[in-house]
Order: C-alpha cells, then structure tokens, then sequence
C-alpha cells in the first residue's frame, strides 16, 4: 500500500469517524414556553415530555418559561429562542394556516379538534405548516372558550348580548369582530385582567377555559345569578413554531406526529378535570333552534372574517369541511361561504 | 327432640348470643376511648416531637406512613382525629415528594445523557408520585378544613393558641404544595386552583414578623403563580428580599423554600441561586428548636432545586456540604502553582 493511499484511507476513516459521532449526539435549541402559570403549568409539564422526545429527533431542547406570552414570541421572532410554544391565536401572526385553528366556533367538539390536528400533523400539510422562516411542528387541544356572564338571560340568544360590555382580549381580533357584530362592547383586557373587570363588575360578560373557572375565580363574578353558555366560542390551542433552517431535516413530520399521538390524551385529561369543576347550577343550555341561531350568527361573522383575510383560507375550509361532516345539517353547509358547500 | 326441649335449646342459644353482644359491645367504649387517648398523646407529645427531629426521612416516610393507617383508623370509633391526621398527611405528602424529586433527578440525568426509553420511564414515575403527593397533601387540607374552616373564606379563624397559628400556617403552606404536587403530576388528581389564592388571602391572619416572614412569603407565592394576583407597583422578588432577611434573622428557611419554588417557577435562577445561596448561609439548626423539622423539610426542597442546577449542568446532584455552590464555581480558593515546576 503506497503512502499517499494510506493516507487518504485513514482520512476517510477518521472523517466517517467524526460524521458518525456528529449524527449520534443531538443539537441543542431553546424552546421558550408560554404558560400561564410557569415552570409547574400544565404546558410546561407538556413540554417536558416533548423534549424527551424530540432527541430521538436529533434535538436537546433547553426549555425556558415564559408568563407572558408577547415577550415569548417577541423573543422568537427576535431569534433569541430557537422555538418556542404559545397559543394558536398568536401564532396566527406567525403561522397563518395553523394559527387560523382557533377561529371561533369552527370546530364544534373535541372530536372535530382531534380530526383537525390529525389532518395538520400528517406528511402531506408540511408545506402548509411553513410560513417563511417559520414552521409549527406540534399542536395541543387546549380546551373549549366559554362565555361567562354575569346574569344567565344574556345568554339565551345572542341578540341579548346587545348592550353587553365584554372584556375581549386586546390583540384578539377576532373577537373583538364577534362583540361588535353582535352590538356588544368590546374592553380591552389582559389575561392578567380580565378576570378582576368579569368579578369585580367592570364588564359583564367575559370569555375564557374551563380552568379560570376555579383558577382565577370566576365562580365570584358569577354569583347567584350568572351562567356559562354551554356553547363551543372555539377551542383554544398550544403550539410549537421553530425556526426551521435551525433544525435537522424531517424535524417538523415527526414532531407533530408524535405530539398529535401523544400529547392528547394528557391535554384532554387536564381539560376534563378542569370542565368537571364547574357546577351545574352555572350551565345555561340552548335548544337546538338556539343552538342553531348561534351557529349562524358565528357563521357569519366568520364569512366577514374570510373576506378581509384574517384567516388561513385553507385552514378555514379544511375546518367547514370537519364541521360539516360532524354535522351535515348545519345550515351553512350547503351555503358558498367560507370556500364553498361543504356537505357532508 | 319434644317441644319443651326444643325450646330450652333455642333458649340457651338465645341467652349465648346476647351474652356474645354484651360482652362485644363493651369493647366499643374501649376503642373510643383508646383512640381519644392515642389522639391526645400524639397532639400532646409525638407532634411536638416530630415537629422537633432533624431526621426528615424518619419523620416523613418513617413516622408518617407508621402510624397513619392506624390512627386514621379510630375515625370509625370516634370524631375524626382532624388535628393529628392533618400532621400525618402532610408529613406523608413530603415522603412521595422526596420519591418524586429522585424519580426528577432521574429524568434530568437521562435527558442529558440522551437516554430517552430511561428518561420517559423517570418521568412516568416522577408524575405518578407527584399524584400520591397531591393526594395526600390534599387530605392534609381537608382535615386543616375541618379545624380552622376554609382558608381564605370569610374572616380569620380563632388563633389565639400558638401551636394553632403555626399549625395554620404549616396549612397554608400545605395547601400551595398540594396545588403544586397536582400541576407536576399531569393534574391527576384535580385539585381545584382557587386554593392557592385562597391560601394567599388567608396568610393576613397570621402575623409575619412572628412567623418568620413566611405569611408574606405565601402571598408573594400566588402572585408568582397566578395571573392578575400581584398588586400594584409590587412584586415577588421585594417580598422575598425582604423574607430572606427575616429567615436570616430567625434561621427558619421556609420563607426561602417558597422563594426558591416561585424562582424556579418563573425561570429566575438569579433569584433561585439567591434564595438558595441565604439558606446555605444559615449554618447549622438556627431555627427554634421545636420547629426544627419544619425548617430540615425547607432545606430539603431548597436542596432539590439545587440539584436540578447542578444535574442540568454537569449531570449530578449537588456536592456533599456544597449547597450554596453553583455549577462552575470553586469550593476554595485554588492555590498558586506557578513557577513551582
């Protein structure tokens, strides 16, 4: 063996030697996640067995908590974290298609939500799940929004929510579209906020999961007379967003697959325990025909929503398409609103 | 068999049986009265001195789990033994926390080595013993309930009595563990969330300036956890600041402990490695001695945390005598070797 072969036999050794061990060890990220309440918030505790996962996938995530969610993305979009979890509705800045899952009433049960992130999570929406720089590779059912009140007969139609002040969420707007549409107010609130404006009077109405229920109190600003409209507002959702140049290839498929196959059953397990706390007593139930003027009132006011572009026009399809095989008798089914008929 | 004799047998039966009852139904005053009087001696003697053992395992999974099943048991004799009970059950509650910190330590060290089937299983585990925990940590409260009332709700309760304010304030802080237990876990068990504030509201009962600074130190603690709850122009850290040179002061770290676990909650390990760093600085057993207990169970959670930081850096728990010492820093002074060789 000459030396100059020997040579370049040992260098191809040792180069394998080093992409082998390259491949083997995980690259580190940061992933930077919003919860409510912390490192011991029920996201957190989440995310924790997601990174177990995730070095099966050639990543050691670093977590770091957030407790307020505008700084998280800010971080993010600032590439100061390398991923990060925050709710559908913000991520609807970030990525439109995902984001857009939490349009309100557009997923009516838990059901059509699981059928939603499944679809999202199979190979072929990948390149819906980019946007730019961006790509959301994990989404979890949080809960159902619900409209709290501080007096029952606001509930029992829509139209009597004329009048109402409502503390809507500031960078929500969406809902800032459902109070006006209905002849509502709409106050500015925090999550920070507004709980104390729902219990100490400053509005009359709010809208929030099950969980603020016991949480933040809510059972005070409902008192004697209050209720909870046993209607879906939407559901809200956590999702994970990288920056995907930072992350090995095939990352995004196989991480919502496996948080869509894995991480549902503890998020519904949180959600009934917490939808378990509430009494009956506060439950202010509609008749179908009710049931059905709310469906229109939301269906219209997501029409308006779909001709100013606030959502994902896939998204929002896909979500009519759900429904509507849910249930087929829906009126805007047969309707071209939304991407068009829908039946079943 | 005739008739008559017939009868003289049922008879005789008869006439056994109720002798039978008679005699069984003496033994119930006894177990009454046995139960009131294992109730008092434990009020009276074994709390005192557990609450005085600077073993906390002993105290914790050794006298807890020993003697539980049978003083719960006299619940079925006699008025449930709410003030005891609630002692065993939370000192119960610290015994599957110290198994659900191993089972965390374990995870942490598998996450670092990319052992992901090992990592998995730990985490199983960890939230499996947070539940028992939160259970347990919940009971605690049910029986600090049936005492003092709900914490929180309407006025103070009666507190004249000491052993009463610091068994009330042993409660509130109880009753943030148990809340925390149940998030760690998964929320297992459904803990309802409003005890927190709850507990928040009903530390003004206490005075802070007797107790330690753990009263404000509970507040400062909701704030860290639940949204809205922070008062104007306040926030945990100046709380704690202030705790910390109360628990200074006294040698009583559990104000730090609740510093420490509202630090980790917000990922200040700045604060974290404050906290940690003024127990270290608590030399010995300075606490009053028939609280001892109470502050080794504060070392303890303060030493887990610290463990966290050190097996998340360098994949072991914290050096033997290093609490107080952080990844990366030096014991000692290392000495000058230049120019010796």
């Amino acid at each position: 063996m000459t030396r100059k072969y020997r040579l370049i036999t040992g260098l191809a050794f040792a180069l394998l030697a080093l992409s082998q061990s390259a491949a083997a060890k995980p690259v580190q990220r940061s992933l930077c996640v919003f919860d409510i309440i912390g490192a011991n918030g029920d996201v957190y505790q989440m995310m924790k067995d997601y990174a177990v996962a995730a070095q099966n996938w050639g990543v050691d995530f670093q977590l770091r908590p957030y407790t307020d969610e505008a700084t998280a993305k800010a971080d993010f979009q600032a590439g100061k974290c390398d991923a990060a979890a925050i709710t559908g509705i913000r991520n609807r800045e970030i990525v439109k298609f995902a984001g857009s899952l939490d349009m309100m009433a557009a997923t009516p049960d838990y059901q059509a939500e699981h059928t939603a992130i499944l679809a999202m999570s199979q190979p072929k929406a990948a390149k819906y799940m980019r946007d730019g720089p961006y790509e959301t590779v994990g989404v979890i059912n949080m809960g159902k929004v619900y409209l709290f009140a501080h007096s029952r007969k606001h509930l029992d139609s829509w139209k009597e929510l004329a009048g109402q002040k409502v503390a809507t969420i500031s960078y929500d707007d969406q809902a800032r579209t459902m109070v006006q549409h209905v002849g509502g107010a709409a106050v500015p609130a925090s999550i920070s906020s507004f709980a104390t404006m729902f219990n100490n009077g400053s509005v009359d109405l709010c809208y929030a999961p099950a969980y603020a229920y016991s949480a933040l109190e809510l059972y005070k600003g409902l008192g004697d007379n209050g209720g909870i409209l046993d209607y879906n507002l939407g559901i809200l959702s956590a999702q994970v967003d990288i920056h995907w140049k930072r992350f090995p290839d095939g990352f995004g498929v196989k991480s919502r697959q496996w948080v869509a196959n894995n991480l549902w059953d503890d998020a519904m397990r949180v959600i009934h325990k917490s939808e378990a706390k509430i009494p009956d007593k506060y439950w202010v139930n509609l008749s179908d025909e009710k049931a059905a003027s709310y469906n229109r009132m939301f269906a219209d006011v997501r029409q308006q929503l779909w001709k100013e572009g606030v959502y994902s026009h896939k998204m929002q399809f896909m979500l009519k398409k759900i429904r509507c095989r849910e249930k087929p008798g829906n009126a805007d089914c047969t309707k071209d609103t939304e991407g068009g008929p829908a039946g079943g | 068999m005739g008739f008559v004799q017939r009868c003289a047998v049922a008879g005789r039966s008869i006439l056994m049986v109720a002798a039978a009852g008679l005699a069984l139904s003496a033994c119930a005053p006894m177990y009454s009265a046995t139960g009131v009087l294992l109730s008092g001696y434990a009020k009276d003697n074994v709390v005192p001195y557990v609450q005085a053992s600077k073993d906390t395992d002993l105290a914790t999974c050794g006298t807890a789990l020993g003697q539980s099943q049978l003083l719960g048991s006299f619940s079925r004799v006699m008025d449930d033994p709410d003030y005891l009970m609630f002692y065993n059950s939370l000192l119960a509650g610290y015994c599957a926390d110290g198994y659900a910190a191993e089972a965390n330590l374990r995870y942490l060290r598998a996450s670092q080595s990319g052992n992901v089937e090992e990592a998995t299983d730990a985490r199983i585990a960890e939230k499996r013993w947070h539940a028992v925990a939160a259970r347990r940590r919940y009971t605690a409260y049910r029986h600090l309930v049936e005492t003092y009332g709900r914490p929180g709700v309407g006025g103070c309760p009666d507190l004249d009595d000491e052993s009463d304010q610091s068994t009330y304030l042993i409660g509130l802080v109880t009753v943030l563990q148990a809340v925390q237990s149940d998030l760690l876990s998964g929320s297992q068990v459904g803990i309802p969330r409003d005890l927190a504030v709850n507990a928040g509201r009903a530390a003004k009962c206490l005075d802070n300036d007797r107790w330690w600074g753990v009263p404000d130190a509970v507040q400062a603690t909701v704030w860290s956890f639940v949204p809205g709850t922070t008062p104007e122009g306040k926030t945990p850290w100046q709380v704690f600041h202030k705790s910390a040179a109360q628990a200074k002061a006294s040698g009583m770290r559990l104000a730090l402990a609740l510093y420490g676990i509202a630090a980790e909650n917000q990922g200040r390990t700045d604060e974290l490695q404050r906290a940690i760093a003024a127990a270290a600085a608590i030399r010995g057993d300075q606490a009053p001695s028939e609280y001892v207990l109470v502050d080794r169970l504060a070392v303890a959670q303060l030493r887990h945390l610290s463990d966290k930081l050190w097996t998340e850096a360098e994949g072991h728990r914290t050096p033997i005598d290093g609490l107080g010492q952080f990844p990366g820093e030096s014991s000692s002074p290392k000495p000058d070797t230049k120019g010796l060789l």
